[in-house]
């Protein structure tokens, strides 16, 4: 009798677990709104140090929406992201904040919250990445975007990114 | 001969009349001087020191000759007494900084400890000189308050003037704010802010004088640095509007120069003009 019930639970927790799961990989999968693909070249230069990213939304009118991603730990250096610094400096930044990374192909999602979990409206708007690299060089690329609609975005490389691959999603589209 | 005589005389009145007509429309008539900090924007957690560097110099921005502390100033000496002041981003003013006279430039290191904007400026001591006509027509220039400056015989047009040069800069730490302003002598304000200025972008400030704005139009002049590596100053002229507004659009990325004066009765015993001057250093970073 009491391994009855012991297994009714399992299968009760299987059951939920299972559905859970489904649940919340559907839910995360209708969030993204944004995903852009960020290629670091592996490039031949001695000392090579890892670059400074940012990604962030602009209006039309060029005013700062949210930081979308950040990779620079060290509060330090956030200045020499000159065009992100100008709009963002004074921003919360920590969830959005990261390490710097390897050279390589990267996935960044985005939900389509700001800082504060407030959820930004549909419409467009200016996707705008900046990298720089110590020692190297700093590239600035600035893409009009429509949020809440199914496209796709490509920006040519230059000298601190390979090609950018942005796509923007219809909301609560399953895919 | 009378006729040739006659035309001679207008020549010379003609000649007259456009030097006049150039003394008035060139408004800036002494050395460049500058104050210079290593950097605009920072950010950080650990409190920052800058280094500010301050000369007088026409060359932008290699120095020429440099500014000595007005307390540690001799009297007579030939040196250029300054007082190194900052306004801090919550209007705390710190006055007398230390800075060293290194014969061609002085070098201050000064430490930023609150977040925001901080304006730095080198009051320099009222320089009295007085300008005067020669007999030939001629302008002279002596050093010294009028009745104490040595003056040839029989000059006329004699122009006491107090020279009062405010040189300033601007530098934010972790965020812009708007910065404080000393209101005294001439200022710019900066229309979005003087730590934000990028190439391909425009720029609107506003003359002021004393905390005020400027009340007529008057004349800047733009420089960008690295005057050295090109052949032409490129100097930008630019009028104001009635209210001291006026807009740059920065062409190059780069250290720049804004220069004006402006002329005002004085209301010192026995000087007749303060002839302000600002020399504000201002950095255009590229897009």
């Amino acid at each position: 009798m009491k391994k009855f019930i012991y297994y009714k639970f399992k299968i009760v927790f299987v059951l939920l677990s299972c559905f859970y799961s489904v649940f919340s990989s559907a839910t995360t999968q209708e969030a993204i709104k944004l995903n852009i693909e960020i290629n670091l070249p592996d490039l031949a230069v001695t000392p090579y140090h890892r670059p400074y990213v940012a990604v962030w939304l602009e209006t039309l009118q060029r005013e700062h929406v949210t930081t979308i991603s950040l990779w620079a730990d060290d509060l330090e250096w956030h200045k020499d992201l000159r065009q992100w610094w100008r709009k963002a400096g004074d921003e919360k930044i920590d969830g959005v904040t990261g390490a710097t990374r390897r050279p390589g192909k990267y996935q960044i999602k985005w939900m389509g919250f700001d800082e504060k979990q407030r959820v930004i409206e549909d419409g467009e708007y200016y996707l705008n990445i900046e990298v720089v690299r110590e020692e190297g060089g700093r590239n600035y690329f600035r893409q009009k975007i429509s949020l809440g609609q199914r496209q796709q975005y490509e920006l040519k490389s230059k000298t601190e990114l390979h090609t950018i691959k942005i796509n923007s999603y219809v909301k609560n589209n399953k895919e | 001969m009378f006729i040739n005589y006659r035309y001679k005389q207008y020549k010379i009145l003609a000649a007259a009349i456009v030097s006049l007509l150039l003394m008035n429309s060139a408004t800036v008539h002494a050395h460049a001087r500058w104050i210079i900090a290593s950097h605009s924007n920072l950010s950080g957690k650990i409190p920052h020191t800058i280094n500010v560097d301050m000369s007088i110099s026409n060359e932008l921005f290699q120095p020429h000759y440099g500014f000595v502390m007005r307390d540690k100033a001799k009297k007579n000496s030939r040196v250029t007494p300054a007082q190194l002041q900052m306004l801090n981003p919550d209007a705390s003013m710190e006055t007398n900084l230390e800075f060293n006279f290194l014969t061609l430039k002085s070098v201050a290191a000064v430490e930023l400890k609150q977040s925001g904007t901080f304006h730095l400026s080198l009051q320099q001591d009222p320089v009295y000189f007085v300008n005067y006509q020669k007999p030939d027509n001629s302008k002279g220039r002596a050093f010294g308050k009028k009745g104490q400056a040595k003056l040839p015989d029989n000059v006329s047009d004699v122009v006491g003037i107090r020279y009062l040069p405010t040189l300033d800069t601007f530098v934010s730490r972790n965020k812009m704010t708007k910065p404080v302003s000393f209101s005294i002598g001439l200022e710019l304000l900066a229309e979005s802010h003087p730590n934000d200025l990028f190439v391909g972008e425009s720029a609107r400030f506003q003359l002021q004088l004393n905390g005020k704005p400027v009340d007529k139009a008057v004349s800047i002049d733009v420089v960008e640095g690295n005057t050295r590596y090109r052949n032409e100053r490129k100097t930008q002229k630019i009028t104001t509007d009635k209210n001291g507004w006026f807009e740059i659009k920065w062409q190059v990325a780069g250290m720049y120069l804004i220069e004006t004066e402006f002329d005002m009765p004085s209301k010192e015993v026995g000087i007749d003009i303060d002839k302000y001057s600002l020399f504000t250093t201002l950095e255009v970073n590229p897009i």
